[in-house]
């Protein structure tokens, strides 16, 4: 079957309009609109692109997929079709001078891994939305937003070129802007919601000067199309031109710029202030948006344009640095958090610093496995704590909860499969994933990079750990009003936490060399394949897997051991609350004092500058011009006398002044 | 396609209006509209016409020099698509006029049926001085919109608007008469139609053609407005009545950077390009002094004046990259920005008619309280920012492109910093207006009137779809623009032809 | 020998405007109070109507060189009777709602026409005075006419004793020019050794017919006439004495030029009927002057005299323009207002004496006489429209008055702010065009060849750049834009609020409402076909 790819971002679209006008129309209602109506939308609509994402991946691989399968298991040697990425023009969408853009979507592997679990997560956490936002006055306005954000999403992944990607970048930045805002009575969040957006769009400004660069690297012929761009690098007759210093530096440039609009989306630094504020919104939000699916854009389009990056080493070591900078810090970060979102927030950073670090050292198919695996225990992890904070009627201070797994124990049992996966204990979802990126790192990074991760590993384990234990183990610190009406989550929370929960326990299954389980790997090596190779990345040797693994297994340990004795040692401080104490709070306002030095304030003086002294400035001399003319005015009109001896005396003179005049030159 | 039909159908509408009763504002209203209705009628046909014009004829000769002035109309895709533009924020002005012109409604929409002919003669003209003629008389219907329907200030607003753009026509005319008189006294015959003229001003000294050059830019300048001649417009935009100013900034302010394209770089193509670094950088001042100072505005409209300036200077400075994604680009900014900064201007004055304050601080928690409008606003605020999928992106896009390739990326950086500058100040109004608690006010549901939707929707309608298929305003720049500049032609730098790969 | 049956065609119009007058003048005492102001003014309009279907039939000629018309003239008669139309209307409205005794001010101002019509058409000195002195000796009447008011008792005298001394000052000039030439044509050759003698008589009348123009500095009289007099006697004024007064000075200006440049063809016979062509307003000197300069025999005296009419015009021009745009600029009251902008746009129709067409081609007085008549139906048009917004008794005469005077009849407030922009001379108005003839001419000033200007200007001024003659016309156009900023106080107070308690205006008569949107009309049209008046 051909699908047609336009409907995937066209379903949750109409989702979108539809439940956008209820909200409109049904705003000046008694009680909003319908949640029964909007909520059924809301799902359905994700359902169905998720479903029709499916069909389109079985027509499209499967067949392929099972020949393939044959070969490995029966060592078969049946000729292996090519891939056929699934391509549509839909129409020219900019053609001036020798610029010529089409929209267009492209439905390849990478583009299908992604779209699979987005639109499958999406779907239940759409799901989850309908339970978590029931009592919400907005209900609809937030199914809506949700659907727009899920249309944007699938446009970013299936654009068949940067500039249709850049289409759905900025679309979901937008919605990540509505959605954090979602409750905009509160400035603060509209504050939250602005500061994310601003930053995101200095990444995409990075994002479009890089396009410009690669575009001339390319040529001004070349269409501006993934697949142009991909064919244009694996192009041997271009490697001499590649290996030319001038065109070097042009590529590294550009990659150095797209980066930068990578790090804003992805929340790496610098551009990575926005994502602990971005909080503000609705825990289905951050489940979403800014966990499983959004920040991992900027991986995505690595990925995208792995064949680009495999021409810049300079910028993919900057890419590894950045990423095992920002695990770290924010690893640290996470240790010092009270809010239990915040927590989480800083784990997402630090994941995706993971993510970084994978594609830095040219594992992007690792680095994009991390975000399959990510998107699952993390996924769960924030339905957890929103169903936690759902059950408390708002308390998100990880210091007034504990003790819960005796009240909450399902939200407890999927939280607890969550938590398995990303400390990466043995067959969790992340013990495969982080395991195989640490692998690649100390394989291809050097060892100094190796370490940062694996200390990044322990630390991750440590503040997982902590809060767990304060949130569900150690003794209850409930305030009286939130242990009151403490109740478990209604059943449309429960089934999207428990698939998810399953999904963090086997996801990693989808690529568990030991078990020679490689699905995952074969299909990303269409798209990264040749990059990697290029970088070397097929060269194996080192120590074994085994014993690499056993190594990340111990450090989780390590720091679950470290987190427990903190515990005992109550170096949590578990019944102290109030703000986070000096130097926690510096550590984690570093990059926002780093923004406001290099960005805001001096725009913030500038601006001051011109208002208040050039502007009045220039109004002024208009001012004193205009006087100027006023007063001679007045003096003229003084010349007018009313008095006729004057008149006429001034008349005569002025005959006899023209009678000198002339009388000098004629007579 | 009779174009002196379409130049007279706005004037016929604006005596119609007299005869409309002065007191019964809904039939005013009703009248009024299908007469700016009927103009649009008439007006598109041109526009896709294409490259349309009547014959020239001898207006009138300077006595004794027998210089020729002639009368004439064309229009080609540039022309077509401002006209266009015009015929259809008239009527949209005129809807959203009710709340704020009061039972005014009669007396505002033959001013803006006057501004629309003037502006329509200016755009169709194809004779220096028949162009500066509709240019000059622009002024006086555009000072009547700010000084009778304006705020507690507008008179001073209107003057200053008035003197400004007068002083700032002075130079253009002085080098018409220059052009007139002088190349009379080599014994030529002269006639001021621009393609005669072209092949004159060749045929003058180099320090002459300068100096004109400076001249017919720097009325223009005053006309954007591009720093530093720019302190007229905020006040005029911000006293003037909101459908007013959503006129001045859609459509009037885009006369300048049309003379531009139409007049100052084809006669003086060698000028243009020797000293396009200055315009650039002036553009580039533009766009950064703009954004800055809209940064910093507490009256929303004054915020929306300097954004105004913000865009149209980007358009300025790429303008002088002599470059085809530039003219294709300039044009649809110009269409864009005309929409959306009139939507914006609509919506401003009918929040003004509720807060009665034009202070940001006290708007706020619209959102809450009149949705439909909140709607509409995020969406313009969201095109005149550049979201993809909006025109604005495509042309902003282009215009980049243009500098970069001409400038390098540098100069694209500095005019790219709108992209965030312009995020910034237009989120900072969006959240005053529409976000906040609305705590202290009173949060009764505010009524929105049907009139503004049905005016608003249009435009934001025509913005998306441009987003998506530019493709008619970017064709009409590459094929029409050019026929009728044979001298820019030679300016346009094509790189090499490009294979259309798909 | 000419017969009657020759003259009546050519006499016609001022035949008929005459009859009209008298007709007035029998009609009034038979007439009730309120009926003369319902009567009369119709009488002088279908006098003045019938005056205009006679225009049409006249042909051009002569009549024995005392009074000549030609096409130009014709176009100027036909305008001037515009103005004078427009003044009845408008005088019918003020002395209606006055409720004034008696109908006399009517045939006062067609007798003003009268004499106004002899001065455009005199080809000759005495002709001229007569007319000159029949139109100053209706009008001083005309602007007294409200004997119980200060004001107008005010500006009556000093119209009057400024006015007597002018006229007294020309009719020396004019003697003079009788002891230079020999006789009372105004083109006549020069008897040898008497070119001094001419030139002062020259600069006597003219300076006689500039204080007529009302050009600084012999302005004062005209803003406190002007707001002296009742609105339409001020309309009346404003367009009609100005379109004499410069009609006569274009004639004199060519006959002394044609004159001295000594073309056989205009050598003025002493025998009266012996045939020669008059003087003709539109008349195009053939650039044999040029060379005349360059001549040795009379060159001192033609280049003398092109120099010498530049620095008389060249100074009562910027004196003017400068004095009155910067008056106006302040002005509350309109009638001033109206009164400076005379001053201001004579000093602009004075610009047209100092085109240069004369160094390159030919000189033709087209320019000055299109924006004379611009100027003369804006300025009438205008002030009879303020005469139908304000009140009786010119209620109106501060500006704050009129507020929202325009809201209450938009017809006429529209009219009235059209010509407000014409006579700030903005498109798409006659005057911008006129005001684009006068100055892109005189900008050729500035691109004359050095030795010319070395010969025609007067040593004070020679050692200036060219660079200073682009500054006259680029100065000019500046103190334009300095007026305008004084109109458009105006236009916007007629526009702004009617101020909630003012009371509803009485009905603008018929004749009124119908003239001063024909005056718009016209002015526009004439923008738009600017060679219907004087062909070009």
């Amino acid at each position: 079957m051909t699908p047609q790819l336009w409907l995937l971002p066209a379903l949750p679209f109409l989702g979108f309009l539809i439940n956008g006008a209820l909200a409109l129309f049904g705003s000046r209602t008694e009680h909003g609109p319908s949640r029964g109506l909007s909520g059924f939308l809301g799902v359905l609509f994700p359902l169905a692109t998720f479903i029709l994402v499916v069909l389109a991946w079985q027509g499209l691989f499967l067949e392929r997929d099972s020949i393939l399968r044959l070969n490995h298991d029966l060592g078969l040697g049946l000729g292996i079709p090519p891939v056929k990425p699934f391509g549509q023009v839909l129409w020219t969408w900019i053609q001036t001078g020798e610029l010529n853009v089409d929209f267009g979507f492209r439905f390849d592997e990478l583009a299908g891994i992604m779209l699979l679990f987005i639109t499958g997560i999406g779907t239940l956490i759409h799901l989850y939305s309908v339970g978590y936002m029931a009592h919400d006055r907005g209900f609809a306005r937030f199914m809506a937003y949700m659907n727009l954000f899920l249309a944007n999403m699938v446009v970013l992944v299936l654009g068949n070129g940067p500039l249709v990607t850049f289409m759905g970048w900025e679309g979901v930045g937008l919605c990540s802007y509505l959605l954090i805002g979602f409750w905009h009575h509160d400035a603060s969040n509209g504050a939250a919601a602005k500061k994310a957006f601003l930053v995101n769009r200095a990444g995409d400004l990075g994002f479009l000067l890089g396009l410009f660069l690669l575009w001339q690297v390319l040529g001004t012929g070349t269409p501006l199309t993934y697949e142009a761009i991909a064919n244009w690098f694996r192009d041997p007759a271009h490697a001499i031109l590649l290996a030319s210093a001038p065109v070097a530096a042009l590529v590294t440039a550009s990659t150095l710029l797209l980066l930068l609009g990578a790090t804003g989306k992805s929340a790496q630094i610098p551009l990575l202030t926005w994502l602990p504020d971005a909080m503000a919104g609705p825990t289905p939000v951050s489940a979403l948006i800014h966990a499983a699916t959004m920040v991992t854009s900027g991986v995505f389009l690595l990925a995208r344009l792995s064949d680009v990056f495999a021409h810049a080493p300079l910028t993919l070591e900057v890419v590894a640095w950045i990423g095992a900078g920002t695990a770290a810090w924010a690893a640290v970060t996470g240790l010092v958090q009270t809010d239990i979102k915040k927590i989480l927030a800083y784990s997402t950073i630090s994941q995706l610093g993971y993510m970084f670090l994978a594609a830095g050292v040219g594992a992007f198919d690792a680095g994009v496995f991390h975000v399959f695996t990510h998107a699952f225990f993390k996924g769960v992890l924030f339905l957890g704590a929103g169903s936690v904070i759902h059950a408390l009627s708002g308390e998100q201070d990880v210091r007034r909860m504990g003790g819960l797994w005796r009240k909450l124990p399902l939200t407890f049992a999927a939280m607890f499969c969550g938590w398995y996966a990303i400390v990466g204990l043995p067959f969790g979802a992340g013990f495969w994933s982080k395991d195989l990126i640490l692998e690649k790192v100390l394989l291809r990074g050097g060892p100094a990079l190796y370490l940062v991760a694996l200390a990044t590993a322990v630390v991750t384990a440590v503040y997982m750990t902590r809060m767990m234990i304060l949130v569900f183990w150690s003794k209850p610190r409930l305030s009286p009003e939130a242990a009151s009406h403490l109740h478990e989550s209604p059943l449309t929370m429960q089934i999207p936490m428990w698939v998810l929960g399953f999904g963090s326990l086997v996801a990693g299954f989808a690529w568990a060399d030991p078990f020679h389980l490689d699905w995952f790997s074969r299909h990303m090596s269409e798209s990264v394949g040749p990059a990697q190779a290029l970088l070397g990345a097929g060269a194996g040797g080192g120590p074994s897997a085994i014993l690499l693994e056993s190594v990340g297994v111990v450090a989780s340990l390590l720091g679950i051991l470290v987190a427990v004795a903190l515990h005992r040692s109550g170096k949590f401080r578990e019944n102290s609350t109030g703000p986070l104490s000096m130097p926690a709070r510096a550590w984690t306002l570093l990059f926002d004092g780093i923004h406001g030095v290099a960005g805001i304030w001096p725009v913030r003086i500038l601006s001051w500058i011109l208002d208040n002294i050039v502007q009045p400035l220039l109004v002024g001399m208009a001012r004193v011009f205009g006087w100027c003319v006023e007063m001679a005015g007045g003096a003229a009109r003084m010349a007018q006398t009313p008095r006729l001896r004057w008149n006429l005396g001034l008349s005569v003179l002025g005959l006899v002044a023209l009678l000198i005049l002339l009388a000098r030159n004629i007579l | 396609m009779n174009l002196h039909l379409v130049l007279v159908a706005p004037l016929a509408a604006a005596f119609l209006t007299f005869f409309l009763s002065g007191r019964d504002t809904v039939s005013t209203l009703r009248a009024s509209l299908f007469l700016a209705l009927a103009v649009a009628g008439f007006t598109f046909p041109v526009l896709f016409a294409g490259t349309v014009a009547t014959s020239v004829h001898t207006w009138f000769q300077l006595p004794v020099l027998g210089t020729d002035i002639r009368w004439g109309l064309a229009s080609d895709g540039l022309s077509g698509w401002l006209l266009a533009l015009t015929s259809v924020l008239v009527p949209a002005a005129i809807l959203c006029s009710p709340r704020i012109v009061g039972d005014r409604i009669r007396e505002f929409a033959a001013a803006a049926f006057l501004l629309q002919a003037t502006l329509y003669g200016a755009l169709l003209s194809v004779d220096l001085l028949q162009f500066f003629a509709f240019f000059e008389a622009m002024l006086l219907p555009a000072t009547i919109l700010v000084a009778l329907f304006g705020g507690r200030d507008r008179r001073r607003a209107a003057m200053l608007f008035l003197v400004f753009s007068l002083a700032g026509s002075v130079p253009l005319f002085v080098a018409i008469w220059y052009l007139a008189t002088v190349p009379v006294m080599s014994g030529r015959h002269v006639s001021l139609d621009l393609v005669s003229l072209q092949a004159l001003v060749a045929t003058l000294p180099p320090q002459v053609r300068l100096r004109l050059f400076a001249a017919t830019a720097l009325a223009f300048l005053v006309k954007i407005p591009a720093v530093p001649v720019h302190i007229w417009q905020a006040d005029a935009y911000s006293e003037g009545p909101a459908p007013g100013s959503a006129l001045l900034t859609g459509i009037m302010a885009k006369i300048g950077l049309y003379g531009f394209l139409r007049i100052a770089i084809p006669l003086f193509p060698q000028e243009a390009k020797a000293n396009a670094g200055v315009f650039v950088v002036l553009g580039l001042a533009t766009v950064l002094v703009g954004a800055l100072l809209a940064l910093r505005q507490r009256e929303a409209r004054r915020v929306l004046a300097f954004s105004s300036l913000s865009h149209l200077g980007l358009g300025l400075a790429a303008i002088f990259t002599f470059r085809p994604e530039a003219i294709s680009g300039v044009i649809l900014l110009m269409v864009a920005h005309g929409l959306s900064a009139a939507a914006l201007f609509f919506l401003a004055g009918i929040a003004e008619t509720w807060s009665g304050s034009r202070h940001v601080d006290d708007f706020g928690a619209l959102a809450r309280r009149a949705p439909l409008f909140s709607v509409l606003f995020a969406v313009a605020a969201l095109a005149s920012v550049g979201l993809p999928g909006t025109a604005g992106f495509v042309a902003e896009f282009l215009l980049l492109i243009a500098l970069w390739k001409a400038f390098g990326l540098l100069v694209a950086a500095v005019a790219g910093t709108t992209v965030i500058l312009s995020a910034a100040y237009t989120l900072r109004l969006v959240q005053k207006l529409l976000f906040g608690s609305s705590a202290e006010r009173n949060p009764v549901a505010l009524e929105f009137p049907a009139a503004a939707a049905w005016a608003v929707a249009p435009l934001l309608l025509a913005l998306v779809f441009l987003g998506f298929q530019p493709g008619p305003v970017l064709k009409a720049a590459r094929t029409d623009l050019l026929t009728r500049l044979p001298s820019a032609q030679a300016l346009i730098v094509e790189d090499a032809p490009h294979v259309a790969g798909r | 020998m000419l017969q009657v049956a020759d003259l009546l065609p050519f006499l016609g119009p001022i035949l008929l405007l005459v009859l009209g007058a008298l007709a007035s003048l029998v009609a009034e005492p038979l007439l009730s109070r309120a009926d003369k102001h319902r009567v009369l003014p119709w009488i002088g309009i279908v006098s003045t109507g019938l005056a205009a279907v006679a225009l049409a039939f006249t042909k051009s000629g002569h009549l024995w060189g005392i009074l000549a018309i030609e096409p130009t003239r014709a176009g100027l008669v036909l305008v001037l009777l515009a103005v004078l139309a427009l003044g009845l209307a408008a005088l019918q409205r003020n002395l209606s709602s006055d409720d004034f005794p008696g109908g006399e001010p009517y045939v006062l101002m067609q007798l003003a026409a009268v004499g106004i019509l002899l001065m455009v058409l005199a080809s000759q000195t005495i002709a001229l005075f007569l007319g000159m002195e029949l139109a100053s000796l209706s009008i001083y009447p005309l602007v007294g006419c409200r004997r119980d008011r200060p004001e107008s008792a005010e500006a009556v005298l000093k119209y009057f004793a400024q006015g007597a001394v002018f006229s007294a000052i020309f009719l020396y000039g004019a003697a003079l020019s009788y002891g230079a030439t020999g006789t009372v044509f105004l083109a006549a050759n020069v008897l040898p050794g008497r070119e001094t003698v001419q030139l002062l008589g020259f600069l006597l009348m003219a300076v006689g017919l500039l204080f007529k123009i009302g050009a600084a500095p012999f302005h004062f009289w005209s803003p406190d006439a002007y707001a002296g007099a009742p609105s339409g006697v001020t309309a009346f004024m404003a367009g009609a004495v100005k379109i004499g007064a410069v009609a006569a000075l274009g004639n004199l200006w060519i006959g002394h030029l044609v004159s001295l440049s000594a073309f056989p063809s205009y050598m003025v016979g002493e025998a009266v009927g012996a045939h020669f062509p008059p003087i003709s307003l539109g008349l195009q000197v053939f650039s044999r002057i040029l060379q005349t300069i360059f001549q040795v025999r009379r060159s001192l005296t033609v280049s003398g005299f092109i120099g010498y009419s530049l620095t008389i015009f060249g100074a009562t021009a910027i004196l003017s323009i400068a004095i009155g745009s910067l008056s106006l600029l302040g002005q509350t009251s309109v009638r001033r207002l109206i009164a400076f902008s005379g001053v201001a746009n004579a000093g602009f129709l004075v610009v047209g004496f100092l085109l240069p067409g004369l160094f390159i081609a030919n000189i033709l007085l087209t320019p000055t006489l299109y924006y004379l008549a611009a100027y003369a139906l804006a300025a009438a048009g205008a002030m009879a429209g303020i005469a139908a917004l304000t009140g009786p008794e010119d209620g109106g005469d501060h500006i704050s008055s009129l507020t929202g005077a325009a809201r209450k009849r938009p017809l006429i407030g529209l009219s009235v702010t059209v010509l407000l922009a014409s006579l700030a001379g903005l498109p798409p108005t006659a005057g911008f065009v006129a005001k684009f003839q006068i100055l892109s001419q005189l900008f050729l000033n500035a691109s004359l060849d050095p030795a010319i200007l070395q010969r025609i200007l007067p040593p004070a001024l020679q050692h200036l750049s060219q660079g200073w003659f682009y500054a006259v016309p680029i100065g000019a156009f500046a103190f334009a834009i300095v007026a305008a900023a004084g109109y458009f106080k105006l236009a916007v107070a007629l526009w702004t609020d009617p101020v909630p308690n003012s009371r509803e205006p009485e009905p603008v008569p018929v004749l009124l409402g119908w003239a001063v949107p024909l005056a718009a009309l016209a002015v526009v049209a004439l923008a738009i076909f600017p060679r219907v008046l004087f062909g070009g």
